[in-house]
């Protein structure tokens, strides 16, 4: 048969409705059982009709709940990358959330957080160099004096009344085209830890560098954000605590003359830079030096009362203040 | 059992989509009331014995994608009927081909009279076992597409679509179809008084799990 000769019939009756009446004589018998078969349901068939439905509707609704949460979802980071508070709990990962959010979109996700993560370790890294290095922008470099004037340290802690946090910054009372000034707060520099640590620091290799009795000194730099030799440079200029044994020091470093307080000199230098010693060549010595250092705290404080009539500002003196009373 | 909004047609089968996708239940009463018997028929013709968990699949399947649906009453079964087509094909793929058992007189056996014309037997089936009767009287192609014409209520060209034919073919197929089941439904009536089998063994079959 050719599909000129498909007679239109069986067409039209479907079409028509299987009308058995207008069906021809032989085919009524087949048009009447089409017409039962496509009879509406029967209530055995139409049973499970509750049970369908309610489970038709929480299926739409865990659907569109799982597509607000893929549409509202945090970036899944990175297992690895950032501890085990990164990795997600199994509630955020239903199986509709992962029926509507395919393998191929987690991928993607998890390889874009990983990418931008070493992307800002690697910047972090770059700008921390090159800060050391000092060859940051202008813009950059003047951070510092903004930044580290408002940082607090321990002392502020320790000694609130030192504080005084409403005092304006030397940064505002720069005039434009100034020189930016760099203000430095270091740890407070008596304690006898810090001297010994900054002493062994200095001499200390890299492999030994790692040791965990210099993690307060990591922690003192950190607060004055400083490196740690800046930082040493800095507490083994200032005068040596009257309680700890004398020992002989690095000379100072040129890159931390700017943090340096002006007024602030090693008491004891090594010119040669030779490893410390613990002894103490005489007492005599020693009690000349400790009157030499009394009489340099006397006139620092004396000093340092003149600066803060001036200034009003009491943050760029932590380091100084009260050096003599503890 | 039926609906109290009466049939679904095409002029409300807009509203009963909209509410649908919103999970609200009476619209999904709405179309399991006129979709679940025509898919359970179908689905019992095409796989008898698992039409009940593949009907489930299917309705699953409805709510995992209605969202996204857009279309007419038409077109909504056409979909519905393509998944359930899918769902069987996937079943008898994973089972096995299984052994076709034949169907024998069963059908007609009970008539209370002679005088009983074969129409008045055809009355008396139910919807499921009318499609028994087709798909026991008919290859497997022949019965399915009549199924998808009758209880989707799909056009040749839908079918056409569904089946992966051409709609020549539909419309060829289902002539030979309507001819074939008259002619063995006229001899099971005519047949059955003088005691010969009703149905030929050779060509029914219905597949059992």
């Amino acid at each position: 048969m050719t599909d000129d000769q498909i007679p239109p019939l069986a067409d039209g009756l479907f079409d028509g409705g299987l009308a058995a009446d207008v069906a021809p004589k032989g085919l009524r018998s087949a048009v009447s059982l089409l017409n039962v078969a496509g009879r509406p349901g029967s209530d055995a068939e139409l049973a499970s009709m509750a049970a369908r439905v309610r489970q038709f509707s929480a299926e739409i609704h865990a659907v569109s709940n799982a597509s607000t949460r893929v549409t509202r979802a945090t970036p899944v980071p990175a297992p690895g990358l950032l501890g085990d508070a990164g990795f997600c709990s199994e509630a955020s990962f239903s199986p509709a959330t992962l029926r509507s959010n395919p393998i191929f979109a987690t991928r993607v996700t998890r390889k874009a957080l990983t990418i931008v993560a070493i992307t800002m370790l690697a910047a972090g890294t770059a700008a921390a160099a090159a800060a050391a290095a000092g060859v940051l922008p202008v813009f950059y470099e003047d951070m510092p004096t903004a930044v580290v004037d408002n940082v607090p340290t321990i002392d502020d802690f320790i000694h609130p009344s030192n504080t005084a946090p409403s005092a304006p910054s030397t940064v505002d009372d720069r005039m434009p085209g100034e020189a930016p000034t760099i203000v430095v707060e270091v740890e407070p520099v008596d304690n006898p830890d810090f001297h010994g640590k900054c002493t062994s620091w200095m001499y200390v290799s890299a492999a030994e560098a790692i040791n965990p009795s210099f993690a307060p000194l990591f922690a003192a730099a950190d607060a004055a954000v400083l490196t740690i030799d800046e930082y040493c440079t800095t507490v083994l200029a200032a005068p040596v605590p009257a309680d700890e044994p004398l020992t002989a020091t690095k000379p100072a470093n040129d890159a931390a003359t700017d943090s340096k307080p002006a007024d602030v000199s090693p008491t004891v230098a090594n010119p040669a830079g030779d490893p410390p010693t613990a002894a103490q060549p005489t007492d005599e010595k020693s009690k000349d030096e400790k009157s030499k250092d009394e009489k340099s705290k006397d006139e620092k404080s004396k000093d340092e009362k003149s600066k803060d009539g001036e200034h009003g500002n009491g943050n760029h003196d932590h380091g100084k203040h009260g050096h003599g009373n503890r | 059992m039926p609906s109290a909004r009466g049939p679904l047609d095409a002029t409300s089968f807009p509203d009963v989509l909209r509410a649908a996708k919103g999970g609200q239940e009476w619209a999904i009463e709405e179309l399991f009331i006129d979709l679940q018997p025509r898919l359970l028929r179908f689905l019992n013709g095409l796989e008898a014995g698992a039409a009940d968990d593949l009907a489930g699949e299917v309705w699953l399947a409805m709510a995992r994608g209605i969202g996204g649906f857009e279309g007419d009453l038409t077109g909504f079964r056409a979909w519905v009927f393509t998944i359930a087509r899918r769902r069987a094909v996937d079943y008898r793929r994973a089972a096995g081909r299984r052994p076709a058992v034949p169907v024998g007189t069963e059908f007609f056996s009970d008539r209370g009279a002679s005088s009983d014309t074969a129409a008045e037997v055809i009355e008396r089936l139910s919807g499921q076992g009318a499609i028994d009767l087709i798909t026991s009287s008919l290859p497997e192609e022949h019965a399915e597409l009549l199924m998808l014409r009758v209880l989707g209520g799909l056009d040749v060209l839908r079918v056409a679509e569904i089946m992966g034919r051409s709609p020549n073919w539909v419309r060829v197929t289902q002539h030979r179809a309507l001819r074939r089941l008259a002619v063995v439904l006229d001899s099971a009536a005519g047949d059955d008084n003088s005691g010969r089998r009703v149905i030929p063994q050779a060509e029914p079959a219905i597949s059992t799990p």
